[in-house]
């Protein structure tokens, strides 16, 4: 084979690894499940995370013991393949149970997969401002950042006056998310297109 | 001695040559003619047209960072394969038209880095928070491709290295095994046999010794460095890259060449480890699972006994020496099993293991003087200060409060030290003298 040839092949290869990402980006995207995620604000902006939003969902925090504890396993450990049993619900998708397989969750159900980042046997009360005896179980699903326009970030992160943000993602046959749209106060305000 | 250094001698020791006869005239004058045409093109020229595409390439990316977010998403992909292309271009065009190839390999490398900035900025286009570990494997993935097709060496080395960032996060971050590097290892193991690449080699095979590493951090082997079962691994890892150093050192592949110095040094590395006599000793004692175990033995005892055969088969020492490096390895895979059959409870395997590494080092550097081999006989030389260094803090670290039995240790080891360093000059002077012999 000679150089050219080598050279168009490497090139073809390198592009079809790159098309494969985003084709299976948008398949997520276009053959999954909408539901509504509301999010929660995020701690302050670090210096070194640049322009995206970092983005906090209620569905990021897992009750596994108390009166609102979530049903399904309890023994998680950090980087555990997580699947989320979603119940969608008109103000934004609930977790109802937490299992390490995927047939544990109940049919009807939507079944989003994620990775466990820390289980946590103390959880901070907002309303009251004090630690409580908790067990809670932090989840990574990978629709945590959304890149935006420089200097617009914060708007998403850290909402004023009474603004709520959600977000608008897909969930595939294979329990991946995608972020479709980002909503504030139930309106678009960004939407994901190919090109 | 550069080229430009070597004419300029040769023009001035010529005359003399030609006047003692050895040379004629036309002759000198012929070498001369001969070299002026085979001299290379200045290496400051290509230095600095990489230099001026490095730079450009920078200004160029700064440039489209400071508009990034006012293009639409089409221009931004439009950009990254414009990129990408460009530098698979410029390779070709360094090689084809301008018979650069120092230039090439820097855009071979150039391409890799562009690759990896490509995987980057389709994540950030298309909002992708994929597993980190994943992004570097594609990136490490494309390296290696690029080094195939394109026969560069920078490129590879590269490419390993991303491997070793790859697998460091999987195995250490992520505490899960990484299988899949062991077919990257392949496919690069088949790409260095056949291409003869000495520093990608030797990356190569520190990547191989990274991966072996990562065992250690798996939960399932322990969560504890003082568990037996760490112990027990670490003695099968050891005979398994005694038994690849072996296998090299019996090979004249320039591949095992590269390699079998730093396999060497790693099993001797582990020797080492099993010298301290407190190793292990306060561990969990292991459960009875004890068959598994003598399993994989057998396995990586069947390869570190067909490189040891390679090795004697291939050996032209004298009988006597022989023998003696034969009783070593004997005594080196019979104290491993030792340590995987009979998990430490008291100080004695440390002293065998200490006996066998001071034999293991002796063997080391009289090989290394009968080759000529200053590597090895310094190597030998390092891990005997390495040895006597370890047991006195061994031995005196508990007598710190008898302030006379430190002095008396601290006077012992520099009259040592002065002696083991003037042993290690005068062989070292008969290797020259020899070799200039």
């Amino acid at each position: 084979m000679n150089l050219w040839r080598k050279i168009g092949l490497l090139l073809a290869l390198q592009l079809t690894a790159l098309a494969a990402m985003v084709a299976d980006k948008q398949w997520t995207l276009n053959t999954g499940t909408p539901v509504v995620l509301q999010t929660e604000p995020v701690d302050p902006r670090s210096m070194f995370m640049g322009d995206y939003a970092r983005l906090n969902y209620g569905i990021s925090h897992l009750q596994l013991d108390g009166e609102t504890a979530l049903g399904g396993d309890k023994d998680f450990k950090r980087h555990d393949t997580v699947w989320v049993a979603l119940k969608p619900e008109a103000d934004g998708a609930k977790a109802v149970s937490v299992h390490h397989q995927r047939s544990d969750i109940a049919p009807g159900l939507l079944a989003l997969k994620g990775e466990a980042q820390s289980v946590n046997d103390f959880a901070w009360d907002r309303v009251n401002n004090k630690s409580l005896k908790q067990r809670t179980l932090e989840v990574r699903y990978g629709i945590e950042q959304y890149y935006v326009q420089e200097g617009s970030g914060g708007q998403i992160e850290r909402p004023r006056g009474g603004e709520k943000v959600a977000i608008l993602a897909a969930i595939d046959a294979r329990g991946k998310a995608g972020i479709l749209a980002v909503l504030l106060d139930g309106r678009e305000r960004y939407r994901e297109t190919l090109f | 001695m550069n080229n430009h250094k070597f004419v300029k001698r040769l023009a001035q020791e010529l005359p003399r040559w030609e006047k003692e006869g050895w040379l004629s005239a036309e002759g000198g004058q012929a070498i001369l003619a001969d070299l002026a045409a085979r001299q290379s093109k200045p290496l400051w020229a290509s230095s600095l047209a990489l230099a001026g595409a490095l730079l450009l390439g920078v200004g160029v990316i700064t440039w489209f960072a400071a508009h990034w977010s006012e293009m639409s998403k089409l221009i931004k992909l439009l950009l990254v394969v414009f990129a990408l292309s460009a530098s698979h271009v410029a390779h070709g065009l360094c090689l084809n038209r301008g018979a650069l190839p120092r230039l090439a390999q820097g855009m071979a490398l150039l391409s890799v880095l562009f690759f990896g900035a490509a995987i980057m900025l389709i994540g950030q286009i298309y909002h992708i928070d994929a597993h980190f570990p994943d992004g570097l494997a594609l990136w490490a993935a494309g390296g290696l491709l690029t080094a195939w097709l394109l026969a560069s060496q920078p490129a590879l080395v590269l490419s390993l290295a991303l491997a070793g960032l790859w697998s460091w996060n999987e195995q250490f971050g992520y505490q899960a095994m990484n299988w899949p590097l062991l077919g990257y290892l392949l496919l690069a193991g088949v790409l260095l046999w056949r291409q003869h690449w000495p520093i990608a080699a030797r990356a190569w095979g520190a990547l191989c010794i990274l991966w072996v590493i990562g065992w250690h951090a798996q939960p399932w082997i322990g969560e504890t460095w003082s568990a037996a079962a760490h112990l027990r691994l670490f003695a099968l890892q050891v005979l398994g890259l005694a038994g690849c150093w072996a296998l090299a050192q019996a090979s004249a592949h320039p591949l095992a060449r590269a390699v079998r110095g730093d396999l060497l040094l790693a099993s001797l590395l582990g020797a080492f480890l099993f010298t301290f006599p407190d190793l292990a000793l306060r561990g969990v004692q292991p459960t009875g699972e004890l068959l598994s175990w003598l399993a994989a033995l057998a396995v990586i005892a069947a390869l570190y006994a067909v490189g040891i055969f390679r090795l004697v088969r291939a050996s032209e020492l004298p009988v006597a020496r022989l023998s003696i490096g034969i009783a070593l390895a004997v005594g080196f895979a019979a104290l491993l099993v030792l340590e995987i059959v009979l998990p430490r409870n008291n100080g004695l395997p440390g002293l065998l293991w200490n006996a066998l590494f001071i034999g293991l080092l002796y063997w080391l550097g009289d090989l290394g003087i009968r080759h000529g081999d200053r590597l090895m006989v310094n190597r030998a030389f390092s891990g005997f200060a390495l040895l006597v260094l370890a047991r006195y803090f061994d031995t005196f670290w508990s007598l710190m409060d008898r302030a006379l039995f430190f002095m008396a240790g601290g006077v012992l080891l520099l009259a040592g030290g002065g002696w083991l360093e003037r042993r290690r000059r005068v062989l070292m002077s008969g290797i020259e003298t020899r070799r200039s012999a």
